[in-house]
Order: structure tokens, then sequence, then C-alpha cells
């Protein structure tokens, strides 16, 4: 009862509870929260506390003493540390509503991979309601991210989306508010760090960070070999003489090193494309594919897809926030049709 | 459609007439010298699409959000600014919302709560008040009970009084006395008796004053004596150091005796015990049956005073 009348000063949230990033969107308001889903923990004795959580928690990524370890509760989707994302969770809500003089306990829409099991599932239900929510509805992504973009969704109409975030890949083909076939890959902007820091150990002998490996993908990465060559200076630790020393990369090295992922992803949306129902099939080639997520910003990714699929692909306007605002609309659609289940998948 | 189109010397988009996004995009395409059907398959679209893109003719198109797309790829692909060209076509769509801060909403969530405050408030207030003209009209009514409870019992009493001994009265005893003075010298003195208590008695009292009761009263109460029942001769005595209520009932519970005793009197009642006898205020009251003086607090509770006598 506490939480109903607690109720009554929150507000409705959507949360894209994403492997690198957690975006919440409240309705009426948009994105209000873009934070990084990291979270530091400070171990004293045996007792463990919150230092850091989101931007703060990722400054401190590789660069903690021995007491605090900046970890990321989730990896490739899901829960990995269900207390610290708990912890994580309590905090984005209470800076969402940190005006109120009342402990929220808003309602809650969470986005969850299409692939994640029930164990997954009830794992995030669970933290989200630990977190103080008072009702958790989850919703799969792809339908997030397809709403999120303006796709007509409730048309009977198939429209694909391919959602690349930090941990997945999830792609989906939408039909009338429902999902006619998903398939989710473990690949993601995780993975393309983790390529580019395997390309440089190679290569150049070096071992380089998760953050510095983002910057390389976000300042030079690309999908597709590009007219003008882009080069960026970047130091790490030699391996051979264990000390740090600065080299220099271009694009072309950082395709060359993104060719697995990017290979999967592509394998991914043409598996899809084979299984789809031919009907569906013939809209999708009329309209083409969507990208949306944060693995969307990768330059000339859409050139690649098109090139191997053969079909127009267009990138969802601010594809980062795509999934939150989805879920946001969603709740406002359910609202607004009146059936709490119109489009959550409990 | 808004804005309009030309494509300058250098590349760039400037201001011309008319020939809008979907012109600057075919101007520059033609100027590269490729042709709209190969535009179409390099971007994997329908010849149609590119058409209905160059004819500004967004009727011809998918829903927005695939038409912007197409014609962000169109633009890159002749190296012109996208986002001013997809500004330029009228799609309908709403423009994606922007990302806001959270202190935006501040104003109007505040804004909820201080409505919600100020109704609780009245609330308080108003229910603070009726509980207030409450309290004020118990207290009233007690104060009206207390000063009007003689006059009320008084009221009810005379009937009662009157009416209820009246059967049991024995007549014949009254009527033949058993004393050896005349018929004459007895009424006599039952009327010098009745006068005197008259002068005396308060009103609540006066109503006991029936013929039926002179006869009787007249044989032999002393001064400052009151009968209150036909026959007996059980007294009570009650000295009053205070003000306090004394009621007096038989043991059907009729009440045949009540009234407000002042300080410094002295009450004296006559009647058949048993005697049903309430004090109001126990401490201002020094009470005797029969001679005997009782001890009150055994009876007592907040001062107020319930015993039967004479059981």
């Amino acid at each position: 009862m506490f939480k109903n009348i607690r109720g009554l000063f929150s507000r409705d949230l959507s949360i894209d509870l994403g492997t690198a990033n957690t975006l919440i969107y409240v309705r009426d308001q948009g994105i209000v929260l873009n934070e990084p889903s990291v979270v530091a923990i400070r171990v004293q004795g045996t007792q463990k506390s919150v230092a850091a959580v989101g931007l703060d928690a990722k400054r401190m990524l590789g660069r903690t003493p021995g007491n605090i370890t900046a970890i990321r509760p989730l990896k490739d989707g899901v829960i990995a540390d269900f207390l610290v994302t708990e912890k994580m969770l309590k905090y984005f809500i209470s800076k969402v509503h940190e005006n109120s003089f009342i402990r929220p306990s808003p309602r809650v829409l969470v986005c969850v991979p299409c692939k994640s099991t029930e164990v997954e599932r009830r794992a995030i239900r669970e933290s989200a309601l630990s977190a103080g929510a008072r009702d958790v509805r989850l919703l799969e992504e792809p339908m997030a991210a397809a709403i999120g973009a303006g796709l007509p969704v409730q048309e009977a109409v198939g429209t694909m989306v391919v959602d690349i975030g930090g941990g997945t890949t999830e792609i989906a083909i939408i039909s009338l508010n429902g999902v006619v076939l998903s398939d989710t890959v473990r690949v993601g902007g995780d993975r393309f760090d983790e390529a580019i820091v395997a390309y440089v150990r190679r290569t150049q002998g070096s071992l380089i960070g998760e953050a510095t490996a983002e910057r390389i993908k976000q300042e030079i990465g690309a999908a597709y070999p590009q007219k003008e060559v882009r080069e960026i200076d970047v130091r790490g630790r030699n391996l051979a003489e264990g000390i740090p020393r600065g080299f220099t990369l271009n694009s072309n090295e950082i395709l060359e090193a993104l060719q697995e992922p990017l290979s999967m992803i592509v394998q991914a949306v043409k598996g899809a494309l084979e299984q789809c129902p031919p009907e569906l099939a013939s809209d999708i080639a009329e309209t083409g594919l969507v990208l949306t997520g944060g693995g969307a910003l990768l330059r000339d990714l859409d050139v690649l897809l098109a090139e191997e699929t053969g079909l127009p692909v267009i990138i969802a306007e601010d594809p980062l926030t795509c999934v939150a605002r989805g879920g946001g609309k969603a709740l406002e659609l359910m609202d607004a049709a009146g059936n709490a289940d119109l489009l959550s998948t409990e | 459609m808004r804005g309009t189109f030309r494509v300058s010397d250098d590349g760039k988009l400037d201001e011309s007439p008319s020939i809008g996004p979907g012109g600057a995009l075919r101007v520059a395409r033609e100027r590269l010298g490729v042709s709209a059907r190969e535009v179409a398959d390099v971007l994997n679209l329908p010849i149609r699409v590119v058409d209905a893109i160059e004819a500004n003719d967004a009727a011809r198109m998918p829903a927005p959000v695939f038409a912007r797309g197409y014609i962000r790829a169109y633009a890159r692909l002749m190296e012109m600014d996208a986002e001013t060209l997809v500004a330029g076509f009228e799609l309908g769509a709403v423009a994606p919302e922007p990302v806001r801060d959270a202190a935006v909403s501040v104003y109007r969530h505040q804004r909820i709560l201080v409505i919600a405050a100020g109704i609780l408030i009245l609330l308080l207030v108003i229910a603070l008040l009726v509980w207030v003209v409450m309290l004020i009209a118990d207290e009233a009514s007690e104060a009206s009970a207390v000063e009007g409870s003689p006059a009320v019992d008084q009221e009810s009493l005379a009937p009662r009084t009157v009416a209820a001994p009246a059967p049991a009265l024995p007549r014949p005893r009254i009527v033949v006395p058993e004393s050896t003075e005349s018929r004459r010298e007895i009424e006599q003195r039952a009327g010098q008796e009745a006068g005197l208590v008259q002068e005396q008695t308060p009103p609540a009292a006066i109503a006991q004053e029936s013929p039926e009761f002179r006869g009787r009263a007249a044989d032999a109460l002393p001064e400052g004596s009151r009968r209150i029942t036909a026959d007996g001769d059980d007294v009570l005595t009650m000295e009053f150091s205070e003000d306090c209520w004394v009621e007096v009932s038989d043991t059907q519970g009729r009440n045949i005796y009540s009234d407000l005793s002042r300080a410094g009197d002295q009450l004296r009642l006559v009647g058949n015990a048993p005697f049903r006898v309430l004090l109001g205020y126990a401490p201002g009251v020094k009470l005797a049956y029969n001679g005997e003086s009782i001890p009150l607090s055994p009876h007592t509770r907040n001062n107020l005073t319930r015993l039967v006598l004479g059981q």
C-alpha cells in the first residue's frame, strides 16, 4: 500500500538496462538519464559499499586502487551481478527523482534481450522491484527499438530492426505489435573493443585498456573501407619492454580488427532474412532494415549491411536512445489502449 | 515544401528559386553524370523511390522513418549535407524528442506536491474547526443539563410523585387518626405545617405537598423534615458543606425526591425504606440513616455516591 502512495509522487520510467549504458526515459519528459552501467565497489574488510555509480565509476575503470573495484554488473545484455545491479538501479531511480522528498516507487518498464531466459528475466524483474519499483513490466528490446525509431509496428507490414547494443545484437522482424522472428548474437560494442585490444596486442605488441579501445573505435573505427584514411595516436604498455609506448593506428587497421565481429552480425542478419516468411520478406525488401543502438554509430555499418544483404539500410535517428524512448512510448500506448499487456512480454 | 535549394559550383546548397531538396539531389546527380537507375541500384532502392525523392513527392514515399533514411543515404552518396535536405522535405513526421534534463520537470512536479500539501492542510484546518465547534456545543449542552436538570426533574417528578403514591395511600389512616386530638385541631396543625413547609420547600418539593400527604405529614414530622413516601418512619439526614445534587428513589426506581442542596443546608427526609440515594458531590455531604452515620467512601466513585439504605 505504501508503494502505491509513494507511487503518486513517482513518475513512470522506461529503462534501457544495457550492458554499456543505462538510459532512463520519463513519460512526457524524454531521456533524463544516460550513464554507463558501471559501479565502483569499495571493499573494507568483509564489508562492501558502493563508491560510485555511472559516469564517475566509469572513469575509475582500470584505474582503481586495490580496495576499489569498478565492475559492469551486466554482461551480454543480462544481469551478471544481481546485488550490484540492484544498487545501480536504485541509484539511477533516485537520481531521476532527486527532487522528490518521498522515496520514489515508480512503475517501470525494462527492456530485455529477446533471447534472455526466464531466469534472466526474473532476475531483472526482482532487481527492479528491490530497487523500489512498484510494478515492473518487461519489453523485448527490438520491439522497443522499433517503436523508438518510429517504425509502423502496429501495421500488418513486416519491418526489420537490428539493434546493436553494448553486449548483444538483437535482430527482429516485427509486424502487428508483435515479434515475428528474432535472433540475438552476443556481439556488440564491447566485442568491437575487445577485437581492437586483441588486434593491437597482436600487431603492435602493446596492451591497451578498454577505454582506449573504445576511443579508437569512436574516432577512426569503420565497417567499410573509407576514401580517406584517418589516424590516431595511442599509448599502451609494450609487452616486450614492459614500459608505455606510443604508436599510431589508422582506420584501415581498425577495419581489419573489426572484421570478425562485423561478419558475425552480417551472418546473423542474413540468417534472420533466410528464416523470414515470404510476405514479410517482400515488405522488408521494399522498405529495408533499420539500425538502432550505439553500434549503429560505427561508421558505414549501414553501407556494409546494404552491400551484404542487397537491402536498403537506414540508421534510426538518435539510435542510442531508441530503446529507452520506445519503452516510454510503449508505456503510453499501453495506457492509451487500457491494456497493460499490449506490448509487454509478461 | 519548406526551403528551396540550388547546388552551387562548389557543391554546396544555396537558396534559390524552387527546385526543392529533391531537385538539388537531381542536379547533383546529373552533374556527376549518374543515372537515377544507378543511384537506385547503389542504394538498393526501387527506382520509383528515387524518382519520388527527386520530385519532392512525399506522398509516394514510404513511412517517414524510411523516407528520411533514404534521403540521407542519397545525400551522402552525392556528398551533400543530409540534414539540410531531410529538413527540406515535409514528411509529416515528428522530429525526435530532444533529450531533456530531469531538472526541467522539477517545477511541475513540485507544483503538484504543493497543491497536494495545500489540500491536505485545508482538510486539516476544516477538521480542526469542526472539532472545536463540536467541543463547544458539547460543553454548552452539559452546562444546560446541569442547570436544567432540577427543573426537568421537577416537571417529571410532579405528576409521578402525585400519581404514583396516590393509589397506595392509606386513606383510612389519614381519615381516622389514632391520636386523641380532635379532627379540627389536627387539620389546623396540618395547615400550619403545610404553610411552614411551603415557605422552606424548594419548587421541586412543592409537588409532593398533595392533600394526601398533608394529612400524613401533619402527623408527627419535626421541623425541617420532609416526608417523601406516604408512610414509614425511616429518616435520612444530610448535612451539606458543598453544593450537591440529591436524588432519592424507591426500590422500583421511581424518583421520590430530587433537588440541588446548597452548602450549609440540612435535609431531613422521612419515608418508608429502602431508599436508593444518589449524591452528586459526596465530599460535600454527611449522611445519616435513622441517626446512624453512613460512610460514603465505599459507595463513591468520582465523587458520585450511589447506595441503597434500609434493605
